[in-house]
């Protein structure tokens, strides 16, 4: 197996009153590019600060491909980190910020010299390294602070929001060159986001956390086509909830509208979300019968609000292939794949 | 902002210092140039039968008698020692200060300009008070048997250099504090991850941010103490003068207005170098960080 595993054994920490992480275990396989994905004040930051060392946790164990980290200082662990203000030396040229952790190492100044121009090479800012950190447009000073860290060989690169400072525009590029530098280090990297669409174009692996736990880890399309729980769903993409009750063994009854056949069993007569896609949805001819009540235009793609039977309200996002779109207040046939509709308890 | 109130704003202070600093140093200026006379005023005129009467006489007679320059140097030395002394102390306290919560900081800083609040010569007959071979110091080591005669802390340049560091230590304190609490926490975090110890982040992360800070407090305390007057005149020994005690002579003593101005004008020469180094320092600086 790759260096760089991460295992989190039921890491538990309180912040006055506040538990921020509650009994959460996590394992990251080393050399995976995994994100931690989750809202603000779902821990996903306590526990990056965790892994860096820079707090400790209350209970439970972080290994580092098996050694405990436990008492170990932030100066000693195998792990950098890539601030969110990338938090770049102002007085130091940007040759001496990516030199910083090499020479605390008491590597010989050659040394130093040839890794720094190694790492300015890797992130493509060759005769940039006499430029002070103000001098630096916002994409370079990111990559500066990638370099920095990568300089020092880390098992593990955590990456705090790297694209929030980022204009739109740069964030398309910056995702491409991350996953070039993955590729080409080998190193694990781990993402701490809020963005889901970050989390799923960029990482091979995705741990979601919500409010201290871990909600569900997999690959980015398990956690967008088999969410785990109505909290995964609603948090990762658009989706449609309609609410109702497990009849017999694969169908829910939806007061008004009818029964929907469902993959999933549940217990009869539970109270149950049917969850789909607004992307799942045909809107034709045939199927339940809607009325389009809003359609957005967003050029590649239409979202159509549609009322069905029952007071029953869902989205639906077709592409504009061929131009023709339904109107408001046209009468349609609503219908999706049996396996499109997901089931969850309430 | 318009021009003109662009133009405004920087013709304040322009103004101002042309009112209460270019026009009186003018004036000195012009004294030290003449001669004194026993008259009403007591120097010669500059400028007498159509003919410019001024001359580098002062100077001259400064730069022959030790006297002078035993003053300058004295002054320096004891500024430098006051300085230092104001470093010493002030940086650990502004530290401590900048490293409390955010609610402690602002009474911590009151604390340190508290002295403020009563008379600068009240402040220094305390020290008297206190280090006077029949003060408080020397009483109480008596009485404690630590030591066998009466302490004679006073007059001295000890007792002048324990004066100025009391005087101007808030001066030294503040703008480090200043420049510590500007520095981003995140960058000691960022330090530590790369490998830094405590000491290693303070070394080449705090204490280089902090340098601004530090520079200018240095100045604060070191030019008011090389022109000091009042705190050797009332704690200093009969050894040699400092620089302000000796042009109060001239003017008051000896009536020689014009020696005095020479005496001032060289003073404020000395100080215009390592103030104008500093602001030299700084711009740089703040072009390497901009």
């Amino acid at each position: 197996m790759a260096l760089g595993a991460l295992s989190v054994e039921g890491v538990a920490k309180r912040f006055g009153a506040a538990a921020v992480l509650d009994g959460l275990s996590l394992r990251i396989a080393g050399g995976s590019f995994t994100a931690l994905l989750g809202a603000s004040g779902s821990g996903k930051t306590t526990l990056l600060r965790l892994v860096a060392g820079f707090e400790a946790p209350d209970a439970g164990r972080i290994l580092l491909d098996g050694a405990d980290m436990d008492g170990i200082p932030p100066y000693e662990r195998p792990v950098n980190l890539v601030f969110q203000s990338y938090a770049l030396f102002p007085h130091m040229s940007v040759a001496d910020n990516i030199g910083y952790g090499l020479r605390r190492e008491g590597l010989a100044a050659g040394e130093v010299r040839r890794r720094v121009s190694e790492m300015l090479a890797l992130v493509r800012l060759d005769g940039l390294e006499d430029r002070k950190p103000r001098q630096l447009s916002g994409g370079q000073a990111q990559r500066v602070a990638l370099a920095r860290a990568l300089a020092k060989r880390p098992k593990l690169l955590l990456l705090d929001e790297p694209m929030a400072a980022l204009d739109r525009g740069l964030r398309e590029h910056t995702r491409s060159e991350l996953k070039r530098l993955h590729r080409e280090l080998g190193t694990t990297f781990v993402l701490v986001t809020h963005d889901q669409e970050e989390a799923l174009a960029l990482a091979d692996r995705v741990a979601l956390l919500d409010r201290g736990h871990l909600a569900q880890e997999g690959t980015p399309e398990d956690l967008y086509e088999r969410p785990a729980s109505l909290a995964v769903a609603r948090f990762v993409g658009e989706i449609n909830l309609i609410g109702g009750r497990t009849s017999d063994g694969g169908t829910v009854e939806i007061p008004g509208l009818g029964s929907i056949r469902v993959p999933a069993r549940l217990p009869i007569g539970s109270e149950v979300f049917v969850g789909i896609r607004p992307e799942k949805i045909d809107i034709g001819a045939v199927g339940w019968p809607a009325t389009v009540t809003d359609v957005a235009y967003h050029g590649d793609r239409s979202v159509y609000r549609l009322a069905l039977a029952g007071g029953v309200e869902i989205r639906a996002s077709r592409p504009n292939r061929t131009g023709e779109q339904a109107e408001v207040g046209e009468s349609v046939g609503v219908s999706w794949p049996e396996g499109a509709a997901l089931v969850f308890p309430k | 902002m318009s021009g003109l109130l662009r133009r405004l704003l920087v013709g304040v202070p322009a103004t101002w210092l042309l009112l209460f600093f270019g026009l009186p140093f003018a004036f000195i200026l012009k004294v030290a140039l003449s001669q004194a006379v026993v008259a009403q005023p007591p120097f010669t005129p500059l400028f007498a039968d159509g003919r410019f009467q001024g001359s580098l006489a002062n100077f001259a007679l400064l730069a022959e008698d030790d006297l002078y320059l035993d003053a300058i140097l004295a002054s320096l030395r004891l500024a430098a020692t006051a300085t230092v002394a104001c470093l010493a102390l002030g940086y650990p306290m502004a530290w401590a200060i900048a490293g409390t919560k955010r609610r402690w900081r602002a009474p911590l800083l009151a604390l340190v300009a508290l002295p403020f609040v009563t008379s600068f010569l009240i402040r220094v007959y305390a020290w008297i008070g206190l280090l006077r071979p029949t003060g408080f110091l020397s009483e109480t080591l008596q009485s404690l048997g630590l030591i066998d005669g009466p302490l004679a802390l006073m007059p001295s340049d000890v007792a002048v250099a324990l004066g100025m560091t009391y005087t101007y230590l808030p001066f030294m304190v503040l703008p480090i504090y200043a420049s510590l609490e500007k520095i981003d926490p995140v960058l000691a975090f960022a330090a530590a991850d790369l490998g830094a110890r405590p000491g290693r982040v303070f070394w080449s992360i705090t204490l280089p941010l902090s340098l601004p800070g530090v520079l200018a407090g240095s100045l604060f305390v070191f030019v008011p103490s090389v022109g000091e007057f009042v705190v050797p005149e009332l704690l200093g020994g009969p050894g040699t003068p400092m620089i302000g005690k000796v042009i109060w002579q001239e003017f008051f003593n000896n009536r020689d207005w014009p020696l005095a101005s020479a005496l001032a004008v060289v003073l404020l020469a000395l100080l215009a170098w390592p103030i104008a180094r500093a602001q030299r320092a700084e711009t740089a600086t703040a072009r390497g960080l901009s």
